[in-house]
C-alpha cells in the first residue's frame, strides 16, 4: 500500500506536465504555416536532395537549437558538421565537396560545440575513448541514425554497443550465474561507467566521490563505528565482482570461511590490517563453516563490535 | 500493489495522446509501447530460480516510448521511456522534457526486487539437506531521481536535484547469543535521499559546477526468533546445559546526515593548457539506537554465568570527516599529442563510540549459585583514519596515422591507521597501528585501425612496496588484446584476451591470483536485411591461492579458489516481413569450486499484422546443474525456469 502512495502523486504530476505539453502543441499547431516560396523560385537547399534527412532533423537534440533561433535556415544547421555546401549544390550533389565526418578527425566537429568537459574526470577531447582511428565519437553515437529507444543519440543500445568492443565484461553478465540485472528493466553499462572519463578514472563516481555501487546500495555506505573493509583502506572490489560471478552474492571465493580467512590470518610476514588469528572456531563443523552465519554485519555495524549485528 | 506500479506509465501514455499530433521526431519514435503476460514454470529449486533469475509471472509493461516535440509550448521536447514494469524483478522508466535554452527537466525511476534464498549459504545445515540457508531476503528497491536544470547550454545553468532511495522488505537472518544461534526474521526499512542545489557554469576557456547537497538516511529493522527457531543450530549443552531461547526481539534504528560539497573547476591558458581542480567534502554523522529483550536459558563466557534473558540497549555515535581534492594539467603538445599528470588526495576520518548496556536476567554461577540479576556497561571508542594520495603523468597520441598510443604511469601512496580502544574489535590488538603502501604502475597501450581491421593491446605492471591487507599484491601485470575485422556490415569476427595476474611473494602470505578471459566472436549477415548469425566461444578462469591459519588447530595450510569456465553460444536473426524472428542459445560449464553447468535459451519472435499493430512471442529457458561439490549444495540448487511471454506491440 505504501508502494502504492508513492506511486500515485507521481503518476498525477507526470499526468498534469503531459497535459501542460499537450495544451502548448496544440497551441503550437495553430498558427497556419507561411507558404513559402515555389520551389522554382527558391535557391537550393540541402532538403531537396536529402529531405528526409532534414526533416527528420527538426527533432535531432541538435536540430533543436536550430529550430529555436527561427532566423536560421536549416541549411546552417547542415553546415554546421558539413562546412559550406555551396560547391556540393553546384555540382550537383559530388560527395567529394562535402564533409563526411567517418573516423577519428570527425572529433573536431563535435569539438568545436562539446568542449565542455564531462565533469571532474571527463573530457569530450581527452577521455579514454576519444578521438582515435579505434574509438571516436562516432564510435558510439550516430548523428542521423541513432537507435531510437537511447539517449545521446547512441548508435546502438548501451549493452550491445560496449559489447561490441568489450566482449568479454558483456559475457560475464549473460554467462555467469550471479550477475547484476542488465537491460530489460535493469541497469546498463553507463549506471556504473562514464565513458567519457579519463584513463584511469572509468566508474561514474556519486557525487560524494565513492564507488557508483552506493548510488544503489545507500545502506552500506555508514558510517560504521565499527567498520569493516570499506572503510578501512578496502572496497566493494575486496570481495564482490560486479561483472558477474560464479560465486553466490557475487563473491570472488566459492567459500564464505576461504574469502574470510584470506584477509584473517596471522600467518606471520609484516603487519597487515585484521590480520589476527581467527579464535578458536571449528571450521570442519558446518555451524562455524560460514563467518557470515554469525557475523552478518559484514559490510559494518553500529551496535556490534564483532559484527553480530 | 502489482497494478500501482503501472499508474506511473500509462497516465503518461494518457497524457502523451494529445500531443500525439504535435511534430513528431522521424528519427525518434512517437509511440512505442508494448503489454503483455509472462508466464513462469520452474521445475526444481525455485528458491534458487529466484536468487539467480527471479522473473515473475504476470502482466509486464514491456517497453513504452513516447517523444514528441511542439516547439513554442510549455515543453519544446518530451520524451519518455519505460521498460520491464510489474511483474518484475527490474523496471525502470525515464521522463525527459524541457525548452531549449530555458530549462530541463529529467525524472528517472528504477524499480528492483532482490531476492535471495541461497541453499548453502550461511546454512548449517545442509549436510540434512535443509534448505535454504538461514539468511534470506525478498525485498525491493525503489530509486527515484528528479533534477531539473535552468537555462541548459548558456553561460549559467543552475540545477535543483533529489533523489530517494528505498529498500524495504522481509528476510531472515541470524544471531549469536548466549552460546548458540539462532535464526530470526527480519523486517528492514531504509530511506536514502539526497537534496542538491547547484550551479553551472561554461564561460568558454572556464567551466566549472559548485553543487551542495543534503543526504539524509534512515535505517529501521526489526528481528524476532522464527517461529519453532528456539533450539537454534547447537543442539548440543554448553557447560551441560541446553541453550535455547523462547524470545529475542530487537529493534534497531539509524540516522545519518550528511551535507556535501562538490565543486569542479576548469580552465584553459594559453590555448595549450588546460588546467582543473575539485573538490569534495562529505561529513557524515550517524546516531544509532538498538533495543533487545532476549528470554530463555543461555550462558555467557565473558561473565562466566548462565541467565534466564537479556535486556540490551545500545546507543552509538559514529562521524567521518571525508575530502577529496585533486589538481590536473593538460598540454597539447602536438596536434593531438597530449601530456597530462595531476594529484589527487582522499581522506577519511572515522571516529565514534557506543556505550552497551547488558542487564542480565537470572544469573546463575557455573557453580549453581543464584546470583540475580546482573548490569553490565560497555564503552568502546573507535578510529580509523585512511588517506590515498595519487600522482598521475601520461601521455597520448591520438592520431598518428591509424595508429594511437599512450603511456603512462601511476603512483598511489595509502596510509592507514587504526586505534580502537576497547579489547573486543573486530580490529584490535595485531591491527592497532599504522599501515602504508606505495603502489607505481606504468603501462600504456597502442591501437590500429584501417581496412576494416581494428587490433588494439594494453600492459600495466603494477609494483607495491608492502601490503596492508594480506590480500594485496607486491606485484601484478594486466595484459588485454584485442583484434576485430569487419566488412561492410557483413562479417564481423573478433577476439580477445585478457589477463591479469598478482602476487605477493612474501614466503608467509603465498598469495597469487591470476583470472583469464578469452573470448571470440563471429557475425556474419548470410543474406542481407534477412538472415543474420552470430556465434561466441570463450574460456575464464580463476586461480587464487592463500596461505591461511585453520581456526580448529592454527595450522597453516594453503587454500585456493578454482574457477575454469567454458563457454559456447550461438544465434540467428531472421527478418521476413511482417515477421521477424531471433534465437539464441548459451552453454557455460564452470569446474574447480563449484562445478555447474548452465544452458540457456532465448526465442523471440514478433509479427506485425498492421503497420501498426503486432504480436511478440518470448520463450526463455535456464538450466542450473550443479554438482557435487565441497559444502555446495549439488543437486539440491539444480532448477529449470522456463517464461513464456507474450505481448501486444502498438506503434500507432
Amino acid at each position: 500500500m505504501k508502494r502504492r502512495t508513492g506511486v500515485l502523486p507521481l503518476g498525477a504530476a507526470a499526468l498534469a506536465l503531459c497535459l501542460l505539453s499537450g495544451g502548448g502543441a496544440a497551441r503550437a499547431q495553430a498558427p497556419t504555416p507561411t507558404p513559402g516560396p515555389k520551389a522554382a523560385e527558391a535557391p537550393p537547399t540541402c532538403a531537396d536532395c536529402h529531405g528526409d534527412l532534414v526533416k527528420a532533423f527538426a527533432s535531432n537534440p541538435h536540430g533543436r537549437y536550430s529550430h529555436k533561433d527561427q532566423t536560421q535556415s536549416p541549411a546552417v544547421a547542415c553546415e554546421t558538421c558539413h562546412g559550406d555546401g555551396a560547391k556540393h549544390m553546384e555540382s550537383g550533389g559530388d560527395a567529394k565537396l562535402i564533409l563526411t565526418l567517418k573516423g577519428g578527425c570527425c572529433a573536431q566537429a563535435c569539438l568545436n560545440c562539446h568542449q565542455k568537459a564531462a565533469g571532474e574526470h571527463g573530457s569530450f577531447a581527452t577521455g579514454f575513448h576519444s578521438n582515435t582511428e579505434t574509438v571516436n565519437c562516432l564510435s558510439c553515437h550516430s548523428i542521423h541514425n541513432s537507435a531510437p529507444k537511447t539517449e545521446h543519440l547512441l548508435a546502438k543500445l548501451p549493452g550491445p554497443l560496449c559489447q561490441s568492443c568489450h566482449p568479454a565484461e558483456s559475457a560475464s553478465f549473460r554467462n555467469k550465474p550471479y550477475t547484476h540485472r542488465l537491460d530489460r528493466g535493469g541497469m546498463t553499462c553507463v549506471d556504473c561507467h562514464s565513458p567519457h572519463n579519463r584513463k584511469g578514472q572509468p566508474l561514474k563516481l556519486t557525487m560524494q566521490g565513492e564507488l557508483p555501487c552506493l548510488n544503489c546500495h545507500a545502506e552500506k555506505r555508514g558510517p560504521f563505528i565499527f567498520d569493516h573493509v570499506t572503510g578501512s583502506g578496502g572496497t566493494c572490489l575486496s570481495c564482490h565482482q560486479p561483472h558477474g560471478s560464479n560465486n553466490p552474492n557475487m563473491l570472488l571465493w566459492a567459500q564464505v570461511s576461504q574469502l574470510c580467512l584470506s584477509c584473517h590470518s596471522q600467518t606471520g610476514g609484516p603487519p597487515t590490517l585484521g590480520p589476527q588469528p581467527p579464535s578458536f572456531h571449528n571450521i570442519s563443523l558446518p555451524r562455524y563453516r560460514n563467518c557470515t552465519t554469525c557475523h552478518t554485519a559484514v559490510h559494518g555495524s553500529n551496535l556490534s563490535p564483532q559484527l553480530l549485528k | 500493489m502489482k497494478r500501482a506500479r503501472f499508474l506511473l506509465p500509462l497516465a503518461l501514455v494518457a497524457a502523451a495522446v494529445p500531443i500525439g499530433s504535435a511534430r513528431l521526431s522521424a528519427q525518434a519514435i512517437p509511440l512505442d509501447l508494448e503489454v503483455g503476460y509472462r508466464w513462469v514454470d520452474v521445475s526444481g529449486n525455485e528458491q534458487m530460480y529466484r536468487t539467480q533469475i527471479n522473473d515473475r509471472p504476470g502482466v509486464l509493461l514491456r517497453s513504452i516510448n513516447y517523444t514528441a516535440d511542439a516547439p513554442g509550448s510549455f515543453f519544446d521536447y518530451l520524451h519518455f521511456d519505460g521498460s520491464d514494469i510489474g511483474a518484475g524483478p527490474a523496471g525502470q522508466l525515464r521522463f525527459q522534457a524541457g525548452q531549449v535554452g530555458l530549462f530541463k527537466l529529467t525524472f528517472t525511476w528504477r524499480e528492483t526486487e532482490l531476492y535471495s534464498a541461497l541453499p548453502a549459504f550461511a546454512n548449517p545445515f545442509l549436510s540434512e539437506e535443509i534448505i535454504p540457508g538461514q539468511q534470506t531476503w525478498n525485498r525491493t528497491r525503489n530509486i527515484y531521481d528528479a533534477t531539473l536544470e535552468l537555462f541548459p547550454g548558456k553561460a549559467v545553468t543552475p540545477l535543483l536535484g533529489y533523489t530517494r532511495n528505498t529498500y524495504q522488505g522481509p528476510g531472515t537472518t541470524t544471531y549469536t547469543l548466549g552460546g548458540n544461534d539462532f535464526q530470526l526474521n527480519n523486517q528492514l526499512s531504509t530511506v536514502d535521499e539526497l537534496y542538491r542545489v547547484g550551479v553551472g557554469f561554461n564561460f568558454g576557456t572556464f567551466q566549472g559546477s559548485v553543487t551542495e547537497g543534503y543526504r539524509q538516511f534512515r535505517w529501521k529493522s526489526f528481528n524476532t526468533l522464527v517461529p519453532g527457531g528456539g533450539d537454534g543450530n547447537n543442539t548440543a549443552p554448553v557447560l551441560g546445559q541446553d541453550v535455547t531461547a523462547t524470545q529475542i526481539d530487537q529493534a534497531d534504528k539509524n540516522k545519518v546526515n550528511t551535507p556535501v560539497t562538490n565543486v569542479w573547476l576548469s580552465g584553459r591558458l594559453f590555448g595549450r593548457v588546460k588546467l582543473s581542480g575539485s573538490y569534495i567534502r562529505a561529513d557524515a554523522g550517524a546516531e544509532s539506537s538498538s533495543i533487545e529483550s532476549d528470554a530463555g536459558n543461555f550462558v555467557s563466557f565473558q561473565i562466566a554465568r548462565f541467565f534466564k534473558g537479556l535486556d540490551q540497549t545500545i546507543v552509538s555515535n559514529a562521524n567521518t570527516n571525508y575530502w577529496r581534492g585533486s589538481a590536473r594539467a593538460e598540454i597539447d603538445l602536438a596536434p593531438n599529442i597530449d601530456l597530462s599528470g595531476g594529484w589527487a588526495e582522499t581522506s577519511r576520518e572515522l571516529t565514534g563510540e557506543a556505550l552497551i548496556t547488558n542487564l542480565y536476567l537470572s544469573t546463575v554461577t557455573y557453580a549453581g549459585v543464584n546470583a540475580g540479576d546482573l548490569l553490565q556497561l560497555l564503552q568502546d571508542n573507535n578510529s580509523v583514519n585512511w588517506k590515498d594520495t595519487v600522482y598521475d603523468a601520461r601521455v597520448t597520441a591520438r592520431l598518428l596515422g591509424p595508429f594511437a598510443a599512450n603511456a603512462g604511469w601511476v603512483q598511489t601512496h595509502s596510509t592507514v591507521t587504526v586505534s580502537p580502544s576497547g579489547d573486543d574489535f573486530l580490529l584490535t590488538d595485531g591491527s592497532s597501528g599504522t599501515y602504508e603502501r606505495t603502489v607505481n604502475s606504468y603501462g600504456g597501450g597502442v591501437s590500429f585501425s584501417k581496412y576494416g581491421l581494428t587490433m588494439t593491446g594494453d600492459y600495466y605492471h603494477d609494483e607495491a612496496n608492502q601490503p596492508i591487507f594480506r590480500t594485496d599484491y607486491i606485484t601484478r601485470n594486466r595484459y588485454k588484446f584485442r583484434a576485430l575485422w569487419s566488412y561492410k556490415d557483413l562479417f564481423r569476427i573478433g577476439g580477445t584476451y585478457q589477463e591479469t595476474r598478482a602476487d605477493d611473494d612474501i614466503v608467509e602470505i603465498g598469495y597469487a591470483t591470476t583470472v583469464r578471459d578469452v573470448s571470440g566472436d563471429l557475425e556474419v549477415t548470410l543474406v542481407k536485411n534477412l538472415l543474420t548469425m552470430n556465434a561466441t566461444v570463450g574460456e575464464f578462469l580463476v586461480n587464487r591461492n592463500i596461505l591461511i591459519r585453520v581456526p580448529q588447530n592454527f595450522a597453516i595450510v594453503p587454500t585456493f579458489q578454482k574457477e575454469l569456465g567454458h563457454t559456447y553460444g550461438g544465434g540467428l536473426s531472421l527478418t521476413l516481413s511482417p515477421v521477424t524472428l531471433t534465437a539464441g542459445y548459451l552453454w557455460f560449464q564452470n569446474q574447480g569450486s563449484i562445478p555447474f553447468t548452465l544452458n540457456r535459451a532465448r526465442v523471440l519472435a514478433e509479427c506485425f499484422f498492421t503497420k501498426n499493430l503486432g504480436m511478440t512471442l518470448e520463450f526463455l529457458r535456464d538450466q542450473y546443474d550443479e554438482k557435487v561439490a565441497f559444502d555446495q549444495a549439488g543437486p539440491l540448487a539444480n532448477y529449470i525456469g522456463n517464461r513464456y511471454y507474450v505481448g501486444i506491440h502498438w506503434r500507432p
